[in-house]
């Protein structure tokens, strides 16, 4: 018997691969709602108190000294419960720990010591906000240029709340609720007020850059810069990792004898082709640049991106180095081919492809 | 139970009860897949529970119905990759190996292909993805390629990589 035949043999044992029975219908029971059930309260436009016996007059349920705990935001207990390792929820892998920053008094004033945290940390313009939670919807209130602070908690906000589940106003333990996977509630700080929202789509949840760049993508931290080159140079192997920077494209004019590393697609003629740079300008040679190799439908998917013009656009890509294709390298150049930044995949960027290339949209 | 590809609509325009029926077909074959990468059947159920969620959630974007298949496995794979890579970071995956309960075949059998689990779960998860496609889900390897989002040459290569890995820890020395 080949190798092959018992790895089907054994990998397709239907015996101990036998899901619960009820394993479909409980995940059917769990689907979110596709247009978000979201709630919100914002607060900003009324003042504090006033909202808060609004809302406490109008549930008749929750106790106005937890209103007013909501309305005020400071909720300070004597043990902080901010999660310096917070439990995943499914969907939200836990970020790492530089996108948890409690220090920033926004931070006490959202709630965050009150109750475990999953990621907290700032945006320079809360316009910015779908390009940290893509998954959020549009949310007009949060449309300007101001900066906000944004805290995603760890299971329900325990404040007040405009939807269905509350928490209790003495010290009975309330059942805990359940909120759809891969959702979260959070708090957007903002000119001076906390703004709530309950069930937010967080599963893309990903805190970003003084330059838009996600710093990480589903828990997978991104290198850009010189953590991107000194990782692309550092790696043993060809195992993938998630590259960021200005996509562009440089087309020189190609000298009339073509390089010797034009023998290897991993070193292009004229080194053209794509580029993830420091800065959204084109400079070819720099040392702020490095070159990506895409080829097939994965470059037209690029090119889709860049538009006919060519623009510079934030990108993160899915690359490896030591591609299988550099042992077809001649051997005063494998070093280089070894190195060479091989495309798997566009994950992110923030321009959408006007035409597909693919018959479904990146995920 | 009407076509894949109109099971595939009616989810699309938020139907649950075929998105029900669409993931009850796709169930026992994702989840080989997805036991064969995390060796586990509790991490297994979640990673392909996120699959579904995550399909449901995108299914909007799925504009060729025709395409649910390579979509969906594409999202499994995702999932399943990003649940090892949690699991690996938390030092888990490479210390755990959770069989089942033991199939009713004759001891010799099941002993073989425990010895074939075994040496997959040494492989890493992206080359467990790799053996998994081709061999639990029966993929051709340029549909292996399209799951894994990466080009058939490179995934001929892994696949070529990892079989003599497999090759070394079962004493199949060419």
């Amino acid at each position: 018997m080949t190798l092959e035949d018992r790895l089907r043999e054994a990998l397709r044992a239907p015996a101990d691969q036998e899901l619960p029975p009820d394993f479909v219908a409980r995940v059917v029971a769990q689907l979110p709602h596709r247009r978000g059930a979201r709630w919100r309260t914002a607060l900003r436009p009324l003042p504090a108190i006033a909202a808060a016996v609004l809302v406490a007059a109008l549930l008749g349920i929750v106790g106005l000294g937890v209103v007013q705990r909501h309305a005020e935001a400071p909720i300070i207990g004597g043990n902080p419960a901010v999660s310096a390792s917070p439990s995943p929820s499914i969907g939200s892998p836990p970020p790492p720990s530089p996108f948890l920053v409690t220090d920033d008094p926004r931070f006490k004033s959202c709630g965050g010591e009150s109750q475990p945290v999953l990621m907290a940390f700032p945006l320079d313009h809360a316009r910015d906000y779908l390009k940290a939670f893509p998954n959020m919807g549009y949310s007009p209130e949060l449309q300007v240029d101001q900066p906000a602070f944004v805290v995603v908690f760890d299971g329900p906000w325990h404040g007040a709340r405009l939807g269905g589940r509350f928490a209790p106003s003495s010290g009975t333990p309330a059942p805990t609720p359940t909120r759809p996977p891969g959702t979260n509630d959070m708090c957007i700080w903002l000119e001076g007020y906390p703004i709530y929202y309950a069930e937010i789509d967080t599963s893309r949840g990903r805190s970003i850059d003084d330059e838009g760049f996600p710093r990480s993508i589903d828990g997978e931290q991104v290198f850009r810069s010189d953590a991107l080159r000194a990782w692309a140079s550092d790696a043993p192997d060809d195992s993938s990792f998630l590259a960021a920077g200005w996509l562009g494209m440089f087309l020189p004019a190609c000298p009339a004898r073509l390089p010797r590393e034009a023998e290897t697609p991993l070193l292009p003629p004229c080194a053209s082709g794509f580029q993830l740079m420091d800065y959204a300008r084109v400079v070819f040679g720099s040392n702020r640049t490095v070159n990506v190799i895409a080829d097939g439908a994965l470059a037209k998917e690029l090119l889709t991106r860049l538009g006919e013009h060519l623009i510079p656009i934030r990108a993160v890509l899915r690359v490896h180095v030591h591609d299988e294709r550099a042992a077809e390298c001649p051997a005063d150049i494998r070093e280089v081919c070894e190195r060479a930044l091989v495309v798997e995949e566009l994950v992110w960027s923030d321009v959408e492809a006007t035409s597909s290339v693919e018959g479904f949209a990146d995920s | 139970m009407p076509a894949r590809e109109e099971l595939v609509m009616a989810a699309r325009s938020g139907d649950r009860q075929a998105f029900a029926d669409l993931i009850e077909a796709e169930s026992p074959g994702a989840y080989r897949t997805v036991l064969v990468i995390l060796h586990s059947h509790a991490e297994a159920q979640d990673a392909l529970q996120e699959a579904f969620i995550r399909a449901w959630r995108d299914l909007p974007s799925l504009r060729d119905p025709s395409r649910w298949s390579a979509w969906f496995r594409r999202l499994l794979v995702r999932a399943a990759l990003d649940q090892a890579r949690r699991e690996r970071g938390l030092g888990l995956l490479s210390s755990r190996l959770t069989p089942g309960p033991p199939p009713p075949d004759p001891a010799s059998t099941v002993a073989a292909r425990d010895e074939v689990a075994r040496a997959v779960a040494k492989l890493s998860p992206d080359e467990r993805a790799l053996i998994a496609l081709r061999y639990a889900a029966d993929l051709e390897v340029p549909d292996v390629a399209a799951a894994l989002g990466i080009r058939l040459g490179t995934a001929k290569s892994r696949l070529h990589r990892a079989l003599a890995r497999l090759r070394i820890e079962l004493g199949e020395h060419r």
